[in-house]
């Protein structure tokens, strides 16, 4: 027993004196870790790009190490609200380039008297905008190159959620827009916008097919041509795309010429049955629609 | 730890402030409002079915399908489809008509009718359709001697025309001219008349007087024409319906026949000066025949037309050097040159409904018809070639017709009509040549 309780003393012992020894390494080891400083530097890469596209950077440069860790958080809600997107998500790593180009083509198709098929393809190409976003949350996870690279491309205050606001107050300026869309395109940062901002883009697309559609099936009185006259017609659409009902004018005038204007909007409204182009899961944004129709043919001022 | 704790809670504040203004903000309820400017200006497609006809009115109902499917394809606003690509043959008057067959060939507008005989009357009803609404936009009867049915036919074209172009109609009009037969240095000239389309040509003098100029009067089927015979020109004031002639004077020092004014109770006209080397435009009251001088310069001003206001009156002068158009007020006063083009302005005609002067324009030896707007602005050329003259409009302002020569031993003049933006012209028929054309106003 004896010696069992000399050799255990002993042995306790050794384990104290060793422990003694020991020590002062693992304090060493425990200051290293904030050599992590370096990884802050790696986050200054991620502050410029804040900068350029963030009006309120200017208290977050200070914590860094924390934001990075938000800023992919941030991006990873947006593809989540669309499934579309995650199915889109394999393709459009290999194919970066070509969103950009494949939206400015419906813009060269716009002047042109469109069949319903463009204007399908041209809708379908809008819905799959999403895609981008999705390179913008891998080109966020490797943010040692990307600093560089975005500098100089973006000076666009991109939309924060400050800017939401703002950005529904957009809605007019879209009209415009497939451009815009285009541009989009190629900006990794609209990942928290994604719902609202598509919408607008969507909407804006829909506006510019249901013009050019209604422009072709509309045929303009001669007397209305050199007219000032314009005339408003509110239809509604059943889901399959045909009116519901009869188109409605929604203005007036005494002047016989602007009966035959409007009695010819009506006829337009309704020679372009069916409207059945329009994305089907979006049937809210083109149930109800309001057209101005304007011969605006002058000539010889 | 505290930073992250601060921007956790600065991010829930953001995030519940966006949620906060997406609640405030009022969503448009994503209701499509789009403007469109623009659209098709090809030729309505327009579908004109075989008028039911009974009791001997067969005839009649082919005649009154080729006057109105010839007037609107003649004017440029229509394409009259042909009847062997109707699917639906339309078999009673009153049943509406499968709208489904009528777009299927493309047509926007569709004309049902029928026409019988009545009490020695023909009675003609007419329906027109927009194939697209599915809507009836216009719909008449008529009841005639059976003489004027063509009329019919011009009366239903223009009430179809109307209501799909939204300008009043000019199908049931007639053209004065100028019927010229015989030899080139030997012309025979005929005054003639006919209806728009080139139908129901007359004669209306003889030929032993050379007759120039026909003008009508804006309110009436009554005509001035100038009349060269062995002796002294003449001025007449013609009626078409009465034959009634009376003369209005002779005048050895006149080229151009007087042309009315709105209100038909004046005519005005050039009067060339005792020396034969000037001119100058006076107007007279055709009551009192009393002459009132209007211009006082050493040129040649003539050519005079009234704005249909009466308000003021175009012609054209030389007196800044070569022929061009002015215009002054019905007093003569502010008298402005409008013309300013490169060539020679002349026969300045102001339109019916006052929104353009029509012209002669003559340049690198070659006759050009033009319109420009009463300021001189907006010229525009509608057709040019080796000798075009004397344009006359038609009572809507919409369409102009003129003469046309061609050179050469057997060359002659020949009437030919245009739309004022230059599209669709058009050679008028005419059993000869034809010169000095005259629109009348609505017959009705």
């Amino acid at each position: 027993m004896r010696k069992s309780l000399i050799t255990s003393l002993l042995l306790h012992g050794a384990i104290l004196v060793a422990a003694l020894v020991v020590l002062p390494d693992p304090d060493k080891y425990k200051v290293q870790p904030q050599d992590a400083i370096q990884v802050d530097i790696s986050k200054i890469g991620d502050e410029s790009k804040r900068k350029a596209t963030s009006k309120t950077a200017e208290k977050p440069i200070e914590k860094a190490a924390p934001k990075k860790v938000e800023e992919v958080k941030k991006v990873e809600p947006a593809p989540k609200v669309d499934e579309k997107v995650k199915t889109a998500v394999k393709e459009p790593v290999a194919e970066p380039p070509p969103p950009a180009p494949k939206v400015e083509e419906p813009k060269k198709e716009e002047p042109k008297p469109l069949d319903p098929d463009p204007l399908k393809d041209l809708l379908k190409k809008v819905e799959e905008e999403p895609k981008p976003k999705e390179e913008v949350k891998k080109a966020e996870v490797k943010p040692a190159k990307k600093p560089e690279e975005k500098k100089p491309k973006k000076k666009k205050p991109e939309l924060n959620t400050d800017d939401i606001a703002a950005f529904l107050n957009k809605t007019d300026d879209e009209k415009t827009a497939p451009q815009q869309t285009a541009e989009v395109t190629n900006e990794p940062e609209l990942g928290d916008q994604d719902i609202q901002g598509n919408d607008d883009a969507l909407a804006a697309t829909l506006v510019d097919a249901l013009r050019q559609k209604l422009a072709g099936c509309w045929s303009v009185p001669p007397g209305a041509r050199e007219a000032n006259i314009t005339v408003k017609v509110r239809f509604f659409l059943t889901p399959d795309g045909t009116v519901s009902g009869y188109p409605e004018v929604l203005n007036g005038s005494g002047d016989p010429l602007f009966a035959t204007t409007a009695q010819s909007a009506i006829s337009a409204v309704m020679e372009c049955q069916k409207y059945d182009f329009f994305p089907a899961d979006r049937y809210d944004l083109w149930k109800d629609n309001t057209i101005s129709f304007n011969p605006n043919m002058m000539f010889g001022t | 730890m505290p930073n992250f704790a601060r921007l956790a809670t600065r991010r829930n504040f953001l995030l519940g402030l966006s949620l906060l203004m997406l609640a405030l903000t009022p969503r448009v309820s994503f209701a499509l409002d789009v403007d469109v400017s623009g659209g098709r200006i090809n030729p309505l497609p327009i579908a004109i079915t075989p008028f039911l006809a009974g009791g001997g009115a067969e005839e009649a109902g082919a005649t009154l399908n080729e006057v109105i499917s010839n007037n609107l394809g003649r004017s440029g606003y229509f394409e009259p489809l042909p009847q062997n690509s109707f699917i639906e043959q339309i078999t009673d008057f009153n049943q509406e008509p499968r709208f489904a067959d009528w777009r299927q060939i493309q047509a926007k507008a569709l004309v049902t009718g029928q026409v019988y005989v009545d009490g020695g009357k023909i009675r003609v009803e007419f329906k027109l359709f927009d194939v697209n609404s599915q809507q009836q936009i216009a719909a008449q009867q008529f009841s005639t001697s059976p003489k004027n049915l063509r009329r019919i036919g011009h009366l239903a074209s223009d009430v179809i025309y109307k209501a799909l172009t939204g300008i009043d109609g000019y199908f049931d009009t007639r053209i004065v001219f100028v019927d010229e037969t015989g030899p080139k240095d030997r012309r025979v000239k005929k005054l003639a008349v006919m209806d728009q389309d080139g139908f129901n040509v007359r004669t209306l003098t003889d030929g032993s007087e050379l007759v120039v100029t026909p003008r009508f009067s804006p309110n009436s089927q009554e005509i001035t024409y100038m009349s060269i015979g062995q002796g002294t020109p003449r001025v007449y004031l013609f009626n078409i319906e009465t034959r009634q002639k009376e003369i209005v004077g002779e005048f050895a020092n006149m080229s151009f026949a007087p042309r009315y004014s709105p209100d038909g109770q004046r005519v005005i006209m050039s009067l060339l000066t005792t020396d034969g080397r000037n001119s100058n435009i006076y107007e007279m009251d055709l009551r009192s025949r009393q002459l009132r001088q209007l211009t006082n310069t050493p040129a040649i001003n003539t050519g005079p037309s009234y704005a249909p206001d009466g308000s003021q009156i175009t012609f054209e002068s030389d007196r800044g050097g070569t022929q061009q158009i002015y215009v002054m007020g019905v007093d003569g006063s502010g008298q402005n040159r409008i013309s300013f083009g490169n060539g020679r302005y002349s026969t300045p005609v102001w339109s019916p409904d006052g929104q353009y002067i029509a012209f002669t324009k003559q340049a690198g030896g070659r006759f050009a018809i033009g319109v420009m707007k009463p300021d001189g602005s907006g010229e525009r050329i509608l057709t040019e070639g080796y000798h075009n003259e004397g344009p006359t409009w038609a009572p809507n302002g919409r369409v102009l017709m003129f003469f046309r020569d061609t050179p050469g031993e057997n060359g002659g003049p020949q009437l030919y009509s245009v739309d004022i933006t230059g599209y669709n012209e058009q050679q008028v028929q005419t059993p000869g040549f034809s010169s000095d054309p005259a629109w009348s106003p609505r017959l009705n």
